[in-house]
Parts: C-alpha cells; sequence; structure tokens
C-alpha cells in the first residue's frame, strides 16, 4: 500500500517545503564532516571502553540518543512551531521532511507500515553518521553503529507524549541491503498531554 | 511593551527560571519562595481556566472558515525583541510596541551587519528567530491576564514548558494612551496585538531556551536555569523591547 | 619524498597505531572465508572520502552530539584535569587525521574540485596553493608527474595485492589522480601555523580563525583567536570544553611534527564574549629545529 495515498498529497508537499526552507534559511549550518568524524572518535572510544562489548556500546549509544532527543525536541518545536500531529502517518511524515532535513540534511523514505498504522519503517539512504564507516569483523553482528539514531528519535517522541519502541532492523555496515530503523507507536501519553492543548 | 519580569515554568509546575527587568521594583519584589508559589499557582490557574473555556473554543471553531477568527494564528511580527542599530549590544528607541514599521535604513543596516557576530541567532540564521506565522499550542489555557497594574502573557510549548512574561502596560506605547478610556474595539484591537507581540517575544525566548539551555552540557532537566548566556540574551531582547 | 604521493590512511605512523580494529597492511575490506578466493577490490571508501563533497549538518546536530559527549566524559571523570585530557584526546584524533587529508585536499588544483570529466586538462596548472610555503624542499623536484606514475604510487600506497583494474579506478573517482604533486609539507612554524588558521579552519568552521598572534614575550607561545568558538559557543562559563579544540590543533600539529600543548583561554571583555583564544606552546626542539634550518 502506498503511504502517499494516506495522506493528502498537498499536506506531504507543504511538510517537504517547510522542512526545505527553515533548512536553507533558517539553519546554521556545520560541515557534516566534523560531525561524522565526532561521531566516530564517540563510538570507538565507547568500543575501547567497554572492551569490544557491543551490546553495551549499543545501550549506551542509545541512552546518548535518549539525553539527546528530549533536549532536541525543544530545538526543533522553537524552531518549526509545527502542530501536533493527529496520527502516526503524520507524525512519520514530519519525522522524515522536516526533522532528518533540519538536522541532518537527508529525508528517509518511509514504509513498510503495520496494518493498524502505529508502526513504520525509515529507510535510510544516506546517513551522515556513518560516512566513511566500515566496521571491524567482529563488530559487523552485533554492533548498531548508528544506534544513536533511535535513541534520539525515543526520547524526541517520548517528550510530545508518544511512547514508542525506536531500533534498528538493518544496517548497510552490517552488509545487510539496507538501512531500516522501526518505529512503533505503544501508546500516546494522553496524561501527559500539556493542559490546554485540547 | 516592557517586559517587566519572565519566568519559566517546568511541565510538572515548578519555576525554572525567574527575573525581573525593573529595577524599580526591588523594594517590593517577593523573595524566591513567593516565585516558586507564584509559579504553581499559575499553573493550576492555567489548568482551571482550560476547564473553563471549552464554550469559547466552540465559538471559535464554528467560525473557523472565517480567516479572521483564527485565534490561535499568530502572525509573525518582524524583528520583535531584535537589535535594529549597528550591532551594538544596546537598545534603540523603536516605534512602541507596534513592531510592524521599520524604515528601509534600518533594514538595510542590519543586513550589512549580517556578519557581525553580536547579530548572530546562535544556530538560527538569518537576523530574526523565525519569519512565518505560527500556531500557538495554547488552545484552552490562560494566554493573557489583565489587571490596571500588569499584564501576563503565558505561551505554553507541546512539551509543556510554559514561559511567562508580565508587561507593565496594559496597552502598547505606541497608542500613546496611558489609561482606559478609549472605545472598547479599540481596546480588543490593541490587547489582541499585545498577545500576538507577546507570543511573538516569547517564541524567540523559546528558541533561545532550545540554544543555551538545552545544548548546554552543565543543565540538567527541568532544574533551575542557571546559564549566563540565557539570561544575557533575553536581557537583550528585553531591552530591545522598550 | 615530497615527490611521492603518500595516501592519508597508510602513512608510516598510522600503522603503527596499536587499534584493534583492522589490519592496515590488508585495509578495511574484511575477507570473509567464503570470500577468500574471490579476486581483491580494494574498498571506494579511501578514494571516496578523499573528495570533499562540502556537505553540511546543523549546527544544532554538532551542539547536541557535542553536549552529549562532554557530559559523558564529564561523569566518567574523577577530575577536571582528568575531564580535560580526554576532551583533549578526543579532539587529537581527529586533528591527526586532518592532516594528511587537508594536505592532498589542498592539492588538488582548485579547478577539478567540480566534478567534471575533464581533469586532465586541467592537470597542467600547479596547485595554487603550494605557492604561499616555503618552497625548498621542492624546487628541484620535477614539476609534473604523469598520471601513470601517480596511480602506480597510488597502489603501492594502499598496498593492494593485486593490480587496480584501471576502468575502477577511473570510476570510482579517485583524488589521488586529479593531483599533479603533492602540496610540499609545511616545514615552518608560521607555515603550518597559517595553514591550521586558513585552511583547517575554514574547513572546520566555514571560515578562517579570527587571527593568528605571536607572543611577544615567549618564543614559542602563539594565539588563534576565535571570536565564533561554534562548538561551545551555547554553553556557560566553562573554558574547559574548549579543550576539544585544543586536541584538534594539538593532534594536527604534533602529527606535522610540531609538537606541542594547547589550551583554551576566554577573551572575555567587560562580560562581552569575546571567543576563545587557543593558546598553542611548542616544544623546544620545534624551536630549536626551526634555528637550525632557518636561523640566521
Amino acid at each position: 500500500m502506498a503511504t502517499s495515498e494516506k495522506l493528502s498529497a498537498s499536506q506531504s508537499r507543504s511538510l517537504k517545503i517547510t522542512g526545505e526552507e527553515i533548512w536553507k534559511n533558517k539553519t546554521e549550518k556545520i560541515n557534516a564532516e566534523l560531525f561524522t568524524m565526532t561521531y566516530g572518535a564517540i563510538v570507538s572510544q565507547l568500543c575501547t571502553d567497554f572492551q569490544r562489548d557491543y551490546n553495551k556500546v549499543n545501550d549506551q549509544l542509545f541512552s546518548m540518543g535518549y539525553n539527546i532527543g528530549v533536549r532536541l525536541i525543544e530545538d526543533f518545536l522553537a524552531r518549526t512551531a509545527l502542530p501536533r500531529c493527529e496520527d502516526m502517518i503524520r507524525t512519520s511524515e514530519v519525522i522524515t521532511k522536516c526533522a532528518f532535513k533540519i538536522f541532518l540534511n537527508i529525508t528517509p523514505q518511509v514504509t513498510n507500515w503495520s496494518p493498524s498504522n502505529d508502526a513504520f519503517s525509515l529507510i535510510l539512504l544516506e546517513n551522515p553518521l556513518s560516512e566513511f564507516v566500515e566496521l571491524p569483523m567482529d563488530a559487523t553482528k552485533q554492533l548498531w553503529y548508528s544506534n544513536i539514531l533511535c535513541g534520539v528519535l525515543r526520547g524526541a517522541l517520548e517528550m510530545v507524549q508518544l511512547d514508542c519502541d525506536v531500533h534498528f532492523v538493518s544496517d548497510i555496515l552490517r552488509n545487510e541491503p539496507q538501512t531500516e530503523i522501526r518505529i512503533k507507536l505503544n501508546k500516546v501519553l494522553k496524561d501527559e498531554i500539556p493542559i490546554g492543548e485540547d | 511593551m516592557a517586559i517587566q519580569s519572565l519566568l519559566v515554568i517546568n511541565k510538572s509546575g515548578g519555576l525554572i527560571y525567574h527575573r525581573n527587568f525593573d529595577n524599580d521594583s526591588k523594594n517590593n519584589s517577593l523573595n524566591s519562595n513567593d516565585y516558586l508559589i507564584l509559579a504553581s499557582t499559575l499553573h493550576s490557574v492555567f489548568a482551571i481556566a482550560s476547564q473553563l473555556t471549552p464554550k469559547a473554543i466552540q465559538i471559535n471553531q464554528n467560525n473557523v472558515n472565517n480567516p479572521n477568527n483564527l485565534d490561535y494564528k499568530i502572525p509573525y511580527i518582524p524583528y520583535v525583541g531584535m537589535s535594529t542599530g549597528n550591532g551594538s549590544d544596546n537598545y534603540n528607541s523603536r516605534n512602541g510596541g507596534d513592531g510592524y514599521s521599520r524604515n528601509d535604513s534600518t533594514n538595510s543596516t542590519n543586513s550589512s551587519n549580517k556578519n557581525s557576530k553580536l547579530n548572530k541567532l546562535g544556530s538560527f540564521k538569518g537576523d530574526d528567530y523565525f519569519k512565518e506565522p505560527f500556531v500557538s499550542w495554547n488552545k484552552s489555557g490562560l494566554r493573557q491576564l489583565s489587571t490596571d497594574q500588569f499584564t501576563m502573557f503565558i505561551y505554553q510549548t507541546m512539551t509543556g514548558l510554559k514561559f511567562l512574561a508580565i508587561s507593565s502596560s496594559v496597552v502598547p506605547h505606541s497608542q500613546g494612551i496611558s489609561d482606559n478610556t478609549q472605545v472598547p474595539s479599540t481596546i480588543e484591537k490593541s490587547s489582541n496585538l499585545q498577545v500576538q507581540i507577546a507570543d511573538n517575544f516569547l517564541r524567540k525566548v523559546y528558541c533561545i531556551y532550545s540554544d543555551y539551555v538545552m545544548k548546554d552540557p552543565f543543565y540538567s532537566l527541568e532544574m533551575p536555569i542557571k546559564s549566563e548566556l540565557f539570561d544575557r540574551k533575553v536581557k537583550q531582547m528585553v531591552d530591545n523591547l522598550l | 619524498m615530497t615527490d611521492k604521493l603518500i595516501l592519508p590512511s597508510t602513512s608510516e605512523e598510522q600503522s603503527n597505531v596499536s587499534t584493534t580494529g583492522y589490519e592496515y597492511s590488508i585495509g578495511p575490506k574484511q575477507s570473509l572465508p567464503n570470500e577468500a578466493n574471490s579476486p581483491y577490490i580494494p574498498s571506494k571508501l579511501y578514494s571516496e572520502s578523499l573528495v570533499y563533497k562540502k556537505q553540511q549538518v546543523a549546527l544544532s546536530s554538532m551542539a547536541f552530539l557535542f553536549k552529549e559527549m562532554i557530559s559523558q566524559i564529564y561523569n566518567n571523570s574523577k577530575s577536571s584535569s582528568e575531564f580535560e585530557s580526554k576532551l583533549l584526546n578526543y579532539g587529537s584524533s581527529i586533528g591527526l587525521r586532518l592532516l594528511e587529508l587537508l594536505n592532498i585536499r589542498a592539492s588538488v588544483p582548485s579547478n577539478t574540485y567540480s566534478r567534471s570529466s575533464t581533469f586532465l586538462s586541467s592537470n597542467a596548472s600547479n596547485p595554487s596553493s603550494s605557492n604561499n610555503v616555503n618552497s625548498i624542499s621542492n624546487t628541484s623536484n620535477p614539476n609534473s608527474t604523469n598520471l601513470n606514475d601517480i596511480s602506480n604510487a597510488t597502489n603501492v600506497g594502499i598496498n593492494s595485492s593485486t593490480n587496480i583494474n584501471d576502468k575502477n579506478y577511473e570510476s570510482s573517482e579517485s583524488l589521488a589522480s586529479l593531483v599533479s604533486h603533492m602540496r610540499c609539507r609545511d616545514l615552518k612554524i608560521i607555515d603550518i601555523l597559517q595553514f591550521m588558521h586558513g585552511t583547517v579552519w575554514t574547513y572546520l568552521f566555514g571560515s578562517p580563525s579570527n587571527d593568528l598572534v605571536k607572543s611577544s614575550e615567549r618564543e614559542n607561545e602563539y594565539m588563534i583567536v576565535d571570536h565564533e568558538h561554534m562548538l561551545t559557543q551555547f554553553i556557560s562559563n566553562n573554558n574547559s570544553c574548549d579543550y576539544f579544540v585544543c586536541g584538534i590543533i594539538q593532534g594536527f600539529l604534533t602529527k606535522a611534527d610540531f609538537p606541542c600543548t594547547v589550551t583554551p583561554h576566554s577573551n572575555n571583555e567587560n562580560g562581552i564574549d569575546g571567543g576563545v583564544i587557543y593558546l598553542i606552546k611548542f616544544d623546544k626542539q620545534v624551536l630549536e629545529r626551526e634555528n637550525l634550518r632557518y636561523g640566521s
């Protein structure tokens, strides 16, 4: 089923334009290679610190991402002032066309919707975090190199009262055909939606 | 529009920032405990107000097709709180509160100063934090509280943060009216404009918060804000608003 | 040695770095057991990563990543000096990569940066960037090297076990094939600092640093003045976070054989944020060498 049918084409296009406009005109930028190398330095240091226990590295990256996500959401909201999404379809569009665009200048594809429209996958065709990276052999089975992204998504969504599971399904760094992140909505934290918004 | 005080309240009603910009009020200023109580009281009043609003909302929603009644859509008011001068930190006198009229010379000064660090807005590119109308997330809560002493404005984010500004004025200075003798429609109009200016201002405080508080590794979430940079940037903007 | 192309990833020193990840003499490509007999094709990563694509991410993303890195290091450090040296090491691991990377990029004639297929014709033009540095070591070298030699040098450089298919190479657009000869190494303090102040700073932060100053009091001290301090601009009252950029400078200079220590100093006056001054103190041996070589 085509996801584009699920959202009105004009709404979808306007989010795309919003994202591009903010990226172009309202966002200060920095060399992506510095970003890539800094992340690389962090991951490689973690691998050393945890003595190549990659499961621990994954957890640590996720937790770092979570700490970023719960703060990054404020940047995103202050910058975009976008209204609350009425459903996960809209959420997926905002994540890919606005958030990924504004922060990383990439637009992942949304696919693999669950029948109840509460879970979807992001396909990352490019990934500034893993640019120039090849995993050592012992890491290819366990390490999710860009796991920080899952933490960021999880933290940011939680702050707008969407309790989601976010995890990597596959990564081209592990010689898999594509880089896929799965996002599944557990529940909307209705009690925590700020009073006054309804 | 002179801002007397600014408060930031976290999602659980805790006061995480307050600052008085009015030196005269030093004598009768509240102590920090009073401020904590004030914050949590406002947090509750905000919620109570929200319970009282549904009727007003219904009226509004009926008129949703009428663009004049889209109350939550806040127009972009150019350069609210932005420095118009030659890159100095000092504020410059501006046309009171309306903020609409900027002559060409100040515009060109601004663009020529784009490279000057003093005019840089952190991670926000350009000469203003945003330039488009936006929709308020605060639909049924308290947005404005008017007394004959001061006016209070509240901007609430989707994450539940409240940014609160207390202004000494009831009507914009630009109207040149210092009492409440004008016809009701003018009051309403100027008060509406005040809310819009306040929302523009407070969203910018939110932008500053997202830079100088959220990106500070030594800040713990939900805790009082100690950032000197946040302090300074907010003060600068308040000064520009005078 | 300046006329020979040495690929950044395969310099001697780097192969001595003890890491647990790769066998550098083989290269990054893992040869899994079932692939052992298949012909070895070197990873495109090396050649592709040399080409500067000028991609950007939001400053916010970098600031958040930086913030979280600082938090992690801070929580795992027992003292402020431990924090500072750890942060310095993170920066240093980046700085030492930049030396050869930016050097080879600076060796590419500027008009070939556009991804045109006509780079062969522009080969005759000299890399202009090498003109502003001292040319003592390079004057006697032949000023042009033909492409064959270069790809030979490249082959040696990445230590491949088989010859690289020429077509394969063309398609990967190796930067090495665009370089007629390497920009010569900076041998004087002032030259390497100019490179840092201009090329490195522009690469990292989009513009040269605000100033490069020599201390009037001490012979071995230099200062780089940075008003923007992009990475730490959101952090109040904490100079120690600037040790990251200190690390980049120190790693870069030390790798270039200008061992030094770099410390950050705040440039604030009257409460106005004047940015950061990076104070570079070269080791004695650097000055001694300089005096021996260039002293009057």
